[in-house]
């Protein structure tokens, strides 16, 4: 339970560091975190407690962007769908299909962030090629250094809960 | 049975998170289309928790960044004042031939007039933090409707319009920015009154559409509000003609604007106490001040 909840904090921290950030950094240049915190639930939590808290911080992200409530939850329960689909074909431990994983996913959320917005509301202009292939590719080179933090937080919280589970004590033979 | 859905629960609880989504979505731009107004108890708790915690992240973050700005960026202040006297000095000159100008051609009276409209109370704010996505274009301000802040208010600072309230908590506020891809105002030419539409791009620039091909519009043209929105009032800055672009068979032509405000740099802006009365329909809570007052 203390990966998960390690993993939602995580989460949550993001959203929070990304709106207080968002004024130091360059306009274009703002590296989305949350979205790689759910391809770390993808990873580390791939059953319905991570799918889950990935819903949770997509309702979380729609409330604090103004976006329609459903719209973040959607997009990142997929980004955890299609990281756990990725990671049975690819070896993601390395950095390099991490980081490719990642900036994929990045322009998957851009595209389909615009394309819901399209489909609920007129006038929505698609974003940019430039735009996306910066996101990614800021995301992308973000990615390798932020997962193997949270692979090994989640590591050293899964040993903890390992040892305290009790041992039964041993019988003596007579 | 029981196993089966067991081996199954992942699978079928995205299934459900999936549909509850595109569901909620619909909802909730019914809702919006009724008239956005005070967030629910959990959206409002959502803003009312964040946003104390932006401001608290972002104070140390303000504090490098200005002494950055105001000491350590500043070794080459003094040729750089030197250049900005001079320009300064040819600007007031400038501004005084338009001056002159406007009052010839009775144009001032109606300056005035224009601003007149604009005497409504305003109540500063702190922008305490800024869009969690890359794909949306928001601010959060540190006040809510405990303050007077209500949706469909506009807000501006010295430079122009930033934006609208669009949801407000007991003590926080959001403001959809002009260059959100969802933001749209109804924008005239300064100079030659041309008329148009100015919608966000979701970058740092303004795109002003539906300008009819052959108009009078130049680079370097001043768009402000028109006010026939029902949203904004008239005379506000929006932005400066950067570019003109004509479409291919040169019926329309659309530019492109460098917003009036600095939207990366957005510290403090003010919520004109003042809605439309088109709004005052549309959002109709008994709680909103009256226009004007």
């Amino acid at each position: 339970m203390k990966p998960a909840i390690a993993l939602a904090l995580a989460g949550i921290t993001a959203l929070i560091l990304r709106g207080a950030l968002a004024g130091a950094i360059p306009q274009g240049f703002h590296p989305d975190l949350v979205l790689v915190v759910v391809v770390a639930l993808g990873l580390l939590q791939p059953g319905a407690t991570g799918l889950l808290i990935a819903a949770g911080l997509g309702c979380m992200a729609d409330v604090l962007t103004g976006a329609l409530l459903g719209q973040h939850a959607l997009l990142f329960v997929v980004a955890f769908a299609i990281t756990r689909l990725a990671g049975a074909q690819l070896d993601l431990r390395r950095a390099a299909p991490t980081a490719f994983l990642v900036a994929a996913l990045s322009v998957a959320y851009g595209l389909g962030s615009v394309a819901l917005s399209r489909l609920f509301a007129d006038g929505v202009a698609w974003p940019a090629a430039g735009r996306l292939a910066s996101q990614a590719a800021i995301d992308g080179l973000l990615a390798p250094l932020v997962l193997p933090f949270l692979s090994r937080v989640v590591q050293a919280l899964t040993d903890d809960d390992r040892r305290a589970v009790p041992l039964a004590p041993r019988r003596r033979e007579a | 049975m029981r196993d089966l859905l067991l081996r199954l629960r992942v699978p079928l609880l995205f299934g459900v998170i999936l549909l509850v989504s595109l569901v909620s979505m619909h909802a909730d731009r019914r809702a919006r289309s009724a008239g956005p107004g005070e967030l629910g108890f959990a959206r409002g708790m959502v803003l009312d928790v964040a946003v104390p915690l932006q401001k608290m992240i972002a104070a140390p973050v303000d504090l490098v960044r200005d002494t950055w700005q105001q000491y350590v960026a500043l070794v080459d202040v003094q040729h750089e004042n030197d250049s900005l006297r001079a320009q300064l000095s040819a600007l007031r000159e400038e501004n005084l031939q338009y001056r002159e100008a406007l009052v010839a051609s009775g144009r001032l009276q109606r300056i005035v007039e224009m601003r007149d409209g604009f005497e409504t109370p305003m109540l500063p704010m702190e922008v305490v933090g800024q869009d969690i996505s890359p794909w949306f274009r928001s601010v959060l301000l540190d006040r809510g409707h405990a303050n007077g802040l209500r949706a469909g208010m506009p807000v501006i600072t010295d430079s122009g319009v930033v934006g609208l309230v669009t949801a407000t908590s007991e003590n926080a506020g959001r403001t959809m920015l002009l260059v959100d891809r969802q933001s749209a105002i109804d924008g005239i030419v300064q100079r030659s009154r041309v008329r148009g539409i100015v919608r966000g791009r979701g970058g740092d620039r303004l795109e002003f559409e539906f300008v009819v091909g052959g108009a009078d519009v130049a680079v370097g043209d001043e768009v402000i509000s028109s006010g026939l929105d029902g949203v904004y009032p008239k005379g506000l800055s929006v932005g400066r003609v950067e570019e003109l672009v004509a479409s291919p068979y040169g019926l329309t032509q659309h530019a492109i604007l460098e917003p009036a405000v600095d939207f990366g740099q957005l510290e403090q802006v003010f919520v004109m106490l003042w809605r439309a009365p088109t709004m005052e329909l549309l959002y109709d809570d008994a709680a909103a001040p009256a226009p004007g007052s």
